[in-house]
């Protein structure tokens, strides 16, 4: 079986690629101005494991620092090498072909921020007068008879926070949105935190990357940032009839 | 306040890498974004959804509340902004206790290293 980690430019170099999924080395499958990136693997299925995530992950970041890439998902295989040419390059030539060209300089930036907890909490009591005094009248009262203001007190925070959250990330976003080609906003696990992907070229990191320090700097304990890229653009590629 | 402008050291609180460090940023990544060849074969990662679902349901519910209630109850408010800030740049509140749930989860897991059959995290 034959693992795929991406679409690059035939002429992309590998040097300095490395090991794939099982420590095998990577090679590459060229047809028609295309080459998948490609390594073997033993017997009929793939497991997850830490190490060979990494792997995946490690061979496209060498990749999008050479060039071009089109980042498959974890776990794509095909039978043999033959397969990899003959079914996934040749009939999706053109639009991989297309595909390659747009996202030529174009990179992925991830933006992930976190509250800090008691920051972003100090700032509800303080602005919400309903809260602070609820917070008032269960600080040091026994638990058990203020149990039912205590909920009141938690489900007015929680929207006090889902807001506070919606505004910075929306202000966040916006900033940093005009120096993209295009946005990903993902839906949020919790109020606690958000994640954006953003598509950047590369002639703009560096400024991107200004405006990061800039809104780190503004947000300085409350909000901590998590800048991660350039990444291959694993966000915004996706194939025609793709689910 | 200090400004240090410098490229990537503006601030503590901004942590800046070229590429994913570790397993929960990877897992992110690489296994539901990227392109899917159809009709190709794709492995089942095991316990993944697992955490998320969990995380998902964890969030609003009473216990959630209560949570946040004890939290907002052990703040100090008489302590200044400028003083908090300080505080924290002194590590006080980086204990990471303060990562949201599911952060914590996620961390959980990128810790467990090689093996899928991760169970839940309790609370």
């Amino acid at each position: 079986m034959t693992v795929v980690y991406g679409i690059v430019p035939a002429e992309t170099p590998l040097d300095g690629v490395p090991a794939g999924i099982g420590g095998a080395p990577v090679g590459r499958v060229v047809s028609g101005g295309l080459a998948a990136l490609v390594s073997p693997v033993e017997g009929d299925e793939l497991r997850a494991t830490r190490r060979d995530l990494l792997s995946h992950s490690a061979v496209l970041e060498r990749a999008i620092a050479a060039g071009p890439v089109l980042p498959l998902r974890f776990g794509i295989v095909l039978r043999d090498e033959d397969a990899v040419a003959n079914e996934l390059l040749e009939p999706r030539h053109a639009e991989l072909t297309a595909l390659l060209e747009r996202f030529e300089r174009l990179v992925e930036l991830r933006v992930k921020a976190f509250y800090d907890e008691d920051a972003v909490l100090r700032e509800i009591v303080r602005s919400d007068p309903a809260i602070a005094g609820l917070s008032e009248a269960t600080r040091d009262a026994p638990e058990v008879a203020t149990r039912a203001q205590r909920v009141r007190l938690g489900e007015a925070v929680a929207r006090a926070l889902e807001a506070t959250h919606d505004r910075d990330s929306r202000a966040i976003f916006g900033r940093l949105r005009p120096l993209a080609e295009d946005i990903v906003v993902e839906e949020s696990e919790s109020s606690l935190a958000f994640t954006a992907s953003f598509l950047v070229d590369r002639g703009r990191v560096e400024a991107f990357d200004a405006a990061m320090d800039e809104l780190a700097r503004e947000h300085e304990g409350r909000i901590t940032f998590k800048y991660l890229g350039p990444l291959p653009p694993h966000s915004f590629v996706s194939l025609a009839g793709e689910a | 306040m200090a400004s240090i402008a410098t490229r990537g050291t503006a601030s503590n609180y901004l942590q800046r890498a070229p590429s994913p460090s570790g397993l929960a940023d990877v897992i992110d990544l690489i296994l539901d974004k990227g392109l899917v060849i159809d009709a190709y074969i794709r492995i089942a990662v095991i316990g993944i959804e697992l955490i998320t679902i969990d995380a998902r349901i964890v969030i609003a519910s009473v216990d959630t509340y209560l949570r946040f209630a004890e939290q907002v109850n052990r703040l100090d408010l008489t302590q200044t902004e400028a003083a908090g800030l300080a505080e924290l740049r002194d590590g006080g509140g980086g204990d990471g206790k303060g990562k949201g749930m599911i952060e914590g989860a996620k961390e959980a897991f990128s810790r467990d290293d090689d093996k899928e059959r991760q169970t839940s995290k309790k609370d």
